[in-house]
């Protein structure tokens, strides 16, 4: 990514799509923006915000944190997720099939006394 | 050693001021590259006081390959291609669009330009300015960084993270779309002629 040149600038890419004349010819009427230059202080007030930042605690973020705490929480991300899985393997099945009956005596008590309201 | 890779390195080691040379060095080429993508000078200034803290931000991870400028520009290109995104969605939900269709054209001072070739100038920028803005964004973009900034259609494409073939096409429906403005301008042009001569005569 050279800078050109403006005799270079005004050369169209070598690219077939411009071989039409009439697209060539757009091209060629495209007019640059105006540039009024690099304000003055411009620089100044970069490093004004950078010195912010530098002097702000720094923020925590997954793409700024080093591999090794990027390999631990993958680490225990991974061993909390099989210790869950672990467990729910052993837990007695009983006690699953307790609460779901539970919880179907409580819906139908619920719906009886809908039926008894609405008598 | 690359002067902006050892600033790059010293910013990263937690010396911030290290930072300043290299924005002294790139702030003209990266504020031109932001109007002209952008079409507005305010907004070019503050997306490239961004695009300079991103790469603060980001000189930790910088990968010493190409060149220190290169990946400048890349994250210029972005920020700059979010921001006219974001103005497309803007314009769709129909909100106040600051600088694009019907508001006055960008009109710095050129002290230098005699009256009459300043207003030339200004006339015809007014008119590719109208014609990008109806474009989306990442055509605008393609058209804009081959036309003005000089790119190759490899460099192009390593700039937007696209394939040269994507380049390409969106390059041709780029100007196929002015194109089609174009004569629908001339068109309207001539019809409003017409009309005019009618009720002259009538």
């Amino acid at each position: 990514m050279d800078v050109v040149d403006d005799r270079e600038r005004s050369r169209p890419p070598g690219l077939p799509g411009l071989d039409d004349e009439r697209l060539r010819s757009v091209w060629d009427e495209l007019e640059e923006p105006p540039f009024a230059g690099v304000a003055p202080g411009f620089s100044a007030r970069v490093m004004g915000r950078v010195r912010v930042e530098a002097a702000a605690p720094a923020r925590m973020s997954w793409a700024g944190a080093p591999r090794w705490a990027k390999a631990a929480a993958i680490l225990a991300l991974s061993a909390g997720a099989a210790m869950g899985a672990g467990l729910a393997a052993l837990a007695p099945h009983d006690a699953d099939a307790s609460a779901f009956e539970e919880e179907s005596t409580l819906a139908e008590r619920y719906l009886s006394s809908l039926q008894e309201a609405g008598q | 050693m690359d002067p902006d890779r050892e600033a790059l390195a010293r910013v990263a080691g937690g010396d911030a001021e290290a930072f300043a040379p290299l924005v002294e060095r790139h702030q003209e080429r990266l504020l031109r590259l932001c109007t002209r993508l952008l079409h507005d000078p305010e907004e070019a200034r503050d997306a490239a006081q961004e695009v300079f803290l991103k790469a603060y931000r980001a000189a930790a991870s910088y990968q010493p390959r190409g060149q220190v400028f290169t990946w400048l520009y890349r994250i210029a290109v972005n920020h700059c291609l979010n921001r006219l995104r974001r103005r497309a969605v803007g314009r769709f939900l129909s909100l106040a669009e600051r600088n694009e269709e019907g508001a006055p054209v960008h009109d710095p001072a050129d002290p230098g330009a005699a009256p009459d070739r300043a207003l030339e100038a200004r006339r015809r920028w007014g008119a590719t300015r109208r014609a990008l803005a109806a474009l989306p964004p990442g055509q605008r973009a393609v058209l804009v960084l081959a036309k003005f900034e000089g790119l190759k259609g490899k460099e192009i494409a390593a700039a937007l993270g696209i394939t040269e073939g994507a380049v390409e096409s969106r390059l041709v429906r780029a100007l196929r779309t002015l194109l089609k403005a174009q004569e629908a301008r001339v068109r309207r042009v001539s019809e409003e002629g017409r009309e005019n001569g009618r009720r002259g005569r009538s």
